[in-house]
């Protein structure tokens, strides 16, 4: 198995595991190990980070739903909005430099940090 | 359900989003508590609830994050494909948050909506009816 491969299975079983644990996407991992690891930019490290939360939150809620745990209508009322939001903020992205996006990162942890504690 | 509760919901919909877009984040850390204090879901359900949110979300800003030439395809593939061993050791242990992060402004209620999957680890203990003439005092 190539270097690469293993870093990026190590990534995934940490962010999986986060995943089914807390029910958050796992962005909180991946986006660092990106950059920290495969030297990608704050942009990039975002966008892959998305393409894998989709596949990792799409397990993970089947899995949920398999313990009956899931309720498609308050994600439903949720996630329309989130849809929306997520429109808005990655075109926002993309206009602002990317230590900004850093900064905004560092919030989310912090915030990230304090829920799971509180 | 009250407005300001929906109208709760709403906002943070809005900002895990924004948040995701954003920073590239699910937006759970925001959709749990939201689930939770706006919608009544239980600790364990909102974060099950807040998951399938998650993935038109995520889907949604992989796309737009594609069209700005920031997403690395193969890798996001194998990290998601690779992820399950990890995913399944979540919904499988026991919840480490089952007292119960978050409190709900609403009573909890288990059956919160007709459409909600529920499995049989989430219903209630069936009542046993008391015969006549049984020993039970």
């Amino acid at each position: 198995m190539s270097s690469r491969l293993a870093r990026l299975a190590v990534i995934a079983t940490v962010t999986g595991s986060f995943s089914g644990l807390f029910g958050v996407g796992g962005g909180t991992i991946i986006v660092p190990l990106l950059i920290l690891w495969f030297g990608y930019g704050e942009r990039e490290a975002t966008g892959t980070s998305l393409g894998a939360i989709a596949i990792i939150a799409a397990l993970a809620a089947g899995a949920h739903g398999l313990y009956g745990n899931v309720d498609p209508v308050k994600a439903l009322l949720i996630g329309l909005p989130a849809v929306g939001g997520v429109v808005a903020g990655t075109a926002l992205q993309q206009r602002i430099s990317e230590r900004v996006v850093a900064g905004a990162f560092a919030v989310v942890l912090v915030v990230s940090a304090l829920a799971l504690v509180f | 359900m009250e407005l300001s509760d929906l109208v709760g919901a709403l906002a943070i919909g809005l900002a895990a989003g924004m948040a995701g877009g954003l920073v590239g984040v699910g937006g759970g850390v925001l959709m749990v508590p939201g689930l939770v204090i706006f919608l009544g879901e239980s600790q364990l359900e909102a974060e099950a609830t807040s998951l399938l949110a998650i993935v038109g979300v995520a889907a949604v800003g992989a796309w737009r994050q594609n069209g700005y030439g920031n997403l690395r395809l193969s890798d996001a593939v194998v990290i998601g494909v690779l992820s399950p061993l990890g995913v399944l050791v979540g919904p499988s242990s026991p919840t480490p948050s089952a007292s119960g992060c978050w409190r709900s402004r609403s009573p909890p209620s288990r059956s919160t909506s007709p459409t909600a999957w529920r499995g049989a680890r989430s219903r209630p203990p069936r009542r046993l009816k008391r015969r006549r003439g049984s020993l039970a005092a």
